[in-house]
């Protein structure tokens, strides 16, 4: 493999794809944890449960310019690295990214400055509003860019001539023919639900073990209890409904997009009765999967319903259409592995806040506190096995990955690029949560009130 | 709808929101350049708070402009954006440095983070600022543009990094940062407390002198120069046309008098917005209907009617005609941006108007001896 544009640019729009989905994973959820901590105060109108909001949202906020620093890279990047996929995609894909930005970004980015300046100084209905747009706004970009990407796996709503080819224009691009087709393509819903639950996930794990922290160490208990509670019903609730809305959208990769479920799950046969999968090594040369530990004919049932189904292996599609098999083999199975410890952590959690013993269970603060990480972990894991598993197509079915790379950018430039990226990202990433420590460090007694007439009470 | 005007509408629509960028990101850009040349730690902290609430929307104005060239004229997206591949990423860089830096700055205050911050949003702010003018330069000079391999359709940008670097863009570049440093005083003199209001006013005019030179110079580079003839076409064939520069002119002549009550806000501001309006229109007057002349036959052919940009002799440059999207793709875009953009003005105002509020009543309470800070 030679370092040639294409790879280079893979590697650029992999790594700075992975960096930037940390943050709109993560504040995707806090914004909607923001909402609740500020309807939590409107009924209670205490001053600690205002900080304990004001806390959060410091929080967020400065995950959310984490993610608009590194945002605005993805949307460049379509055009200066993957110029022949601008090129071939124009009369598709540009539309869902430019509503992304006139419907979404203004609206979560107009309203964020009431939430981060607006403080105590606006009425709080103001307040509480502007905070449910900036989480509203957030999950409409994540539906327009999931929709634009859903496309990219399952693409639709395609002027189609007669033999059933797309129809292209004079310059040799797909027409639209049927703009909400597009947008809610076969995937666009199961992705769009499957991603802002993860986001939900871990939001609600980063307040978990951020609470956790506090009461291991004994300090400020009741503010840590409360953002627990929270965090722990909002765990609960996405870490059960995850498992069928990833049911939900296996079931739909299973119809359109059967290579990839074979990648997911190492299936080289066409099989009645499939095994699902625990362990195993998949192996594209030898076109075999060792090392396999499996649940005998479980793939079978959870893909049809029915445990003697059969379910497509991937010699059934040329090897040139084959996924990468290790990455997209072992990315799926990491995030179902989180999946299932995060069912039975929130459980646990769930198990001791009805029994009222979360403020001493050492073990489980201490997991929670460590294990922080792994919500943002899965849905890069997730989000990798969607993508690899799309490979080598860019467009599925349409466009090769290969074909899709700009023309003319010199490879030394893109390897140059990439170390740029890199280097400021570590370095941003370091201080992002060098920045989080200290406002944990700090606590929410820290957070300064303007303490003006009627704006905290009223 | 014909697809020829749909076509111009996307024209005059990605205008107004490269203008929208001009005038609101300017303005921000402007502050974070006159940022490095403020030494005050009070003046300092109010510069950044004065543009704190409103830059991530103005940043959207351009993630829009991307966007919308990405739906309306895939063609010129790929081609200037993989054609300026560095200079694109410098600007990636700079926005990248600026973002974090606005809202990471004042969260701690050890001397190290100061003044690591204060460097990082003054030069992700100086930087863009350069590059913008910089490429605004190479597209009106034309850009060699040769058919690409792998999509017959469109064309590719055939030089190197360093021909990015010719005299005229480089004078563009530097006009453009001189252009948002005057826009960006008059915003502080429009928003800031006495100190601030009273040196954003002494930067003003020395910049708007620099400014009106510079203008001078590169209007007249671009009468005198033979390459870039095509730039005046439309301007002899369309005397109309001229307004635009008037605008920017009269504005830059206005300016002064607008300085001469010391309490002035709004009028020098409203005199850099017309002058960007006048800029923004003189290039969109400039290239019609090109997006991105090639440079090597750009002066061939002048358009004779402003309904004629299918013609064959403006093959060899993207145009609004060759570079297009579909003309379903292009309606279904201006029904988006039909409900969105005034939907989006209408909340923006309203935030505008809020914020402006609170910070005036904070301002009569501070000065009226009655701190706010608990």
């Amino acid at each position: 493999m030679t370092l040639d544009v294409l790879i280079l640019s893979r590697i650029q729009f992999g790594l700075t794809g992975a960096f930037h989905f940390i943050f709109p994973a993560l504040s995707i959820g806090l914004a909607w944890l923001n909402v609740i901590f500020l309807a939590k105060h409107r009924k209670t109108q205490s001053e600690d449960d205002l900080r304990l909001a004001y806390f959060w949202i410091n929080v967020f906020s400065i995950t959310f310019a984490m993610g608009v620093a590194t945002g605005v890279v993805m949307v460049f990047q379509f055009g200066s690295n993957w110029g022949n996929y601008t090129n071939y995609v124009g009369n598709m894909f540009g539309a869902p990214l430019a509503a992304e930005a006139i419907i979404a970004f203004f609206l979560e980015a107009t309203f964020m400055g009431i939430l981060i300046w607006g403080r105590d100084k606006v009425s709080q209905s103001l307040y509480r509003v502007s905070a449910f747009l900036v989480a509203f706004g957030a999950t409409i970009s994540a539906f327009l860019i999931i929709a634009a990407d859903s496309w990219m796996q399952t693409p639709a709503g395609l002027k189609l001539s007669a033999d059933g080819s797309p129809e292209l224009d004079e310059f040799g691009r797909p027409l639209l023919d049927n703009f909400f087709e597009m947008v809610f393509n076969p995937s666009t819903l199961p992705r769009f639900t499957h991603t802002i639950v993860g986001c939900m996930i871990a939001a609600a794990m980063l307040v978990l073990g951020i609470s956790a922290w506090y009461l291991l160490k004994k300090k400020k208990q009741d503010f840590a209890l409360k953002s627990m509670r929270v965090a722990i019903v909002v765990f609960l609730i996405f870490s059960v409904g995850q498992w069928v809305v990833g049911h939900w959208h296996t079931v739909q990769v299973v119809e359109t997009q059967p290579a990839k479920l074979a990648a997911f799950e190492g299936l080289f046969e066409t099989t009645e009765g499939a095994e699902l999968l625990l362990f195993g090594i998949p192996n594209a040369d030898k076109e075999e999967t060792t090392l396999k530990i499996g649940i005998p004919k479980m793939l079978s049932f959870l893909a049809y319903t029915d445990f003697n189904a059969e379910v497509k292996g991937l010699k059934d599609f040329p090897k040139e259409d084959w996924p990468p098999l290790l990455m997209s083999f072992f990315s799926y199975r990491a995030m179902l592995g989180f999946g299932t410890f995060f069912l039975l952590m929130s459980l646990w959690g769930a198990f001791l806040m009805r029994k009222k013993k979360l403020e001493n269970a050492t073990a489980f603060l201490k997991i929670a506190m460590y294990t922080i990480p792994l919500g943002v972990l899965a849905t890069e894991f997730g989000w990798m096995a969607a993508e690899i598993g799309r490979q080598p197509w860019a467009v599925f079915g349409l466009l090769r990955t290969a074909n899709a790379v700009s023309d003319t950018v010199p490879a030394i430039q893109v390897l140059l690029s990439i170390i740029l990226f890199l280097v400021l990202y570590v370095i941003f990433v370091g201080t992002w949560i060098f920045l989080i420590k200290n406002k944990m460090e700090a606590g929410p007694d820290a957070i300064e009130f303007e303490k003006t007439e009627g704006r905290i009470k009223a | 709808m014909e697809i020829q005007a749909l076509q111009l509408i996307w024209f005059l629509l990605a205008g107004v929101v490269l203008l929208g960028y001009a005038v609101l990101g300017g303005y921000d850009m402007g502050v974070g350049s006159l940022y490095l040349f403020n030494k005050s730690k009070s003046q300092r902290r109010e510069m950044l708070a004065s543009i704190g609430p409103y830059w991530d929307a103005n940043q959207v104005w351009l993630i829009t402009f991307g966007g919308g060239l990405f739906a309306a004229f895939p063609f010129v997206f790929s081609t200037v954006w993989s054609g300026f591949y560095l200079a694109m990423m410098l600007l990636l860089v700079g926005l990248i440095l600026r973002t974090v830096a606005i809202e990471f700055r004042y969260q701690l205050n050890t001397p190290g983070w100061s003044k690591v911050f204060d460097s990082c949003f003054g030069i992700g702010s100086l930087l863009p600022s350069i590059l913008f003018g910089a490429a605004m330069g190479n597209i009106l000079r034309g850009i060699p543009l040769a058919t690409s391999d792998t999509f017959a359709a469109t064309k590719v940008y055939t030089a190197g990094f360093f021909d990015i670097l010719n005299p005229y863009a480089l004078a563009m570049g530097v006009f453009s940062l001189v252009l948002f440093m005057f826009h960006g005083a008059n915003f502080l003199n429009a928003t800031g407390k006495d100190d601030l209001r009273r040196d954003a006013r002494k930067k003003a005019k020395f910049l708007w002198i620099t400014l009106l030179a510079l203008y001078v110079v590169v209007t007249a580079w671009t009468f005198i120069s033979k390459d870039l003839g095509h730039l005046l076409q439309n301007f002899n064939n369309f005397p109309l046309f001229y307004a635009f520069p008037v605008i920017t002119l009269l504005a830059l002549i206005v300016y002064p008098l607008t300085l001469k009550d010391a309490k002035a806000k709004i009028k020098p501001l409203l005199a850099s917005v017309f002058a960007i309006v006048g800029m923004i229109g003189t290039v969109a007057a400039s290239l019609f209907p090109r997006l991105v002349p090639n440079l090597s036959t750009v002066d061939k052919y002048a358009p004779t009617s402003l309904t004629d940009f299918t013609s064959s002799h403006l093959a060899d440059s993207l145009t609004i005609s060759n570079a297009a999207s579909s003309e379903l793709t292009l309606t279904i875009m201006l029904v988006i941006a039909g409900i969105g953009v005034p939907t989006m003005l209408l909340y923006t105002i309203f935030v505008y108007r809020t914020l402006f509020k609170t910070k005036a009543a904070a301002d009569v309470s501070t000065s009226a001896g009655v701190s706010t800070k608990a």
